[in-house]
Parts: structure tokens; sequence; C-alpha cells
């Protein structure tokens, strides 16, 4: 591609879309949309809303773009407008009445989370799953000003430090909520079952 | 519930998230070390931390394994929806008309059946001009 998309940075990109760089923006998509749906599929838990979820922000960016300013990260102002648009997109749903996912019986699938399953590949294969499907579940339950802490660290795999400056808060506010999120997270799965499992190992406590 | 469960940490949680998560320098990792040889309450928020974040993985694959891509190429009808916003002046509208018709057309796409209401409504009406 001609205009080196590889090595400019997201805010030269940027800068080229506000000069009339007609395809500039579609490039800020191609580059961070698995970034973005991954965010909202770990915000979300479902993905359909995700993928939603996901389409929303680069609208909603791409109409606010000329009140980007550039003093902050390109990436930190999509991750930021993503999780507005999670955040208010569950809050709809909710409104609406509709079934949201941490709403979905947890106790459905926590048997599994603690059982004490064969350890063939195919079936730890399966438990592997489930217990992905039970984790998810149990992040979307979280409050909000966890989980998205939760998530930029998890899915993401942001450090503290980009986690403190995309939501704008002291480092050790992001330490502090991560450690409450896994916390709760871990109390609320150890409820339905006989412990947390490691990999089909041993059961600790 | 075992009582272990309820029992709450130590006070140098913050210690151990950046330890767990590989972000201590030098001096601290050395120093949350030799904390965690004598603190049994880290000992137990580690390892069952260690077993979260197995699950994290097996839902961060599930999240890769669906992800596609959300941009597609232009249509006829997305090219209409940028000279319906050049017609109207937007301040932005020149410079990215395309970038949104990429944006609306990948949405049109999965519209089917995918999005919301909400989301239904705001294509069309960009189609029709109306935003």
């Amino acid at each position: 591609m001609d205009r080196a998309v590889g090595t400019s940075s997201d805010e030269q990109i940027i800068e080229r879309a506000l000069a009339g760089d007609t395809d500039a923006f579609g490039d800020i998509v191609q580059r961070w949309e698995r970034k973005i749906y991954h965010l909202a599929y770990g915000m979300l838990g479902r993905e359909e809303d995700a993928r939603d979820a996901a389409q929303e922000t680069f609208i909603s960016a791409f109409r606010n773009l000329k009140n980007f300013r550039g003093d902050a990260k390109v990436s930190s102002w999509l991750h930021r407008i993503a999780i507005n648009q999670c955040i208010s997109r569950q809050r709809r749903a909710r409104v609406r009445g509709e079934t949201a996912l941490e709403d979905e019986s947890l106790e459905d699938g926590a048997g599994l989370y603690a059982s004490s399953a064969t350890h063939s590949s195919p079936a730890r294969a399966a438990e592997s799953r489930e217990r992905a499907d039970i984790v998810r579940r149990a992040v979307t339950a979280l409050p909000e000003e966890l989980r998205e802490v939760l998530v930029l660290k998890e899915f993401e795999e942001m450090t503290f430090q980009e986690i403190a400056e995309t939501l704008d808060l002291p480092l050790s506010t992001v330490k502090s909520r991560l450690y409450t999120a896994l916390r709760q997270l871990r109390l609320r799965l150890a409820k339905y079952g006989e412990g947390i499992r490691v990999e089909g190992q041993r059961t600790l406590r | 519930m075992s009582s272990n469960d309820l029992r709450e940490a130590c006070g140098r949680t913050e210690d151990l998230v950046s330890y767990f998560y590989g972000e201590s320098s030098e001096i601290e990792a050395k120093s949350f070390e030799r904390h965690l040889a004598e603190c049994a309450a880290c000992r137990h928020e580690q390892a069952a931390f260690n077993s979260l974040r197995s699950s994290f993985e097996s839902a961060r694959q599930q999240a890769a394994h669906s992800f596609a891509p959300l941009t597609v190429n232009y249509t006829e009808s997305s090219v209409s929806t940028a000279q319906t916003e050049e017609k109207r002046g937007r301040a932005s509208g020149a410079i990215g008309a395309r970038c949104v018709a990429r944006v609306l057309s990948f949405g049109a796409r999965l519209d089917a059946g995918r999005c919301g209401g909400r989301e239904r409504r705001l294509l069309r009406a960009r189609r029709h001009g109306r935003l």
C-alpha cells in the first residue's frame, strides 16, 4: 500500500483523515477492529453483541473525528468509546428487559466448572470451553468499573499504565480494582462449585 | 464455601497484582517473593488467580475464533451514501464519507438479522441522507 499504513502512527493516520485522505479512517478501522472486537467480547460476552458494539464504536469514532484533539492516544480514545458503547448497550438491554448474558443461570454450567470430568483430550477441550463460558458469564456480571479494568487487562493485555491512561484513573486504583475484580470473580465461581480446580489436576483448598 | 474464601487477604493486594501480572520491578518482585514465602493468604490468592487466568485464556481464544473483519469492499449503494454525505457538506463528510460507507457497508451486511433496531434505523437514516 502506497500510504504505508503499517509504519504510520495512529495519530498520523488520523491527521491524514482530517486532511482529506478518504481511506485513512478505514485504515484505523482495519488496524483496530480486532482489538475493539475482543474488548467488546470481554465486556458483553456474546459474539453478536460484541460485533454490533464494535461496529457502533467505529461509527461513533468517525462521527467524532473532528473532536479528536490529539491530547490522547488514538488507541485510548477508541477503547474509551468502545467501553462506553458496551456499557450503554448493556444498560439499554436491561431497560428493554432483554436477557443479558449475566442473567443467564450461572448454575447451569457451574457444576462443570468444578466437576471432575475425565481427562481425555476431547473431554478436556470441552471442559475448557465450558470453563471459558462460565467465566465469560461471570465477567459480564461484574460491576462496570471492575469489569472494564479486568477486560482491558485480560482481553486487551494492556499494562497497568495503559489502563490508567485509557480510563484516566490513578495507577493504584487500576491495581485495586483489578484485585477486587479477580477476587469477586473467584468468590462468585467458587460459590457454585467445590472449588477452583487447576486445569483438571487438583482442587485448591 | 470454605472459610478461606471469606478471609480477607493481607494488605499487599496491589503488590500481589503487580507481581501476578509480571509488572513488578526486580526489587519489588524479590521483596514480594519473600513475603509470599511467609503469607498463606497471598499464596492462596495467587493460586486461585492462576486458575482463573487459564479460563481467561480459553475465553480469549473464543474471542479470537469468533472474530470476522468488520470492513468490507465498497458497494454501489455505499458510494451513493458517500455522495449524499458530500452533498450535505458535512465538515467531515468529504474527508471520510467513503470510510463511513465502508463502516456502514459492513454494518448493512451484518444488519441482516444481527443488528438491533437502533442500528437498523441508523443505517437506514444514513442511506436516506437524514443524518
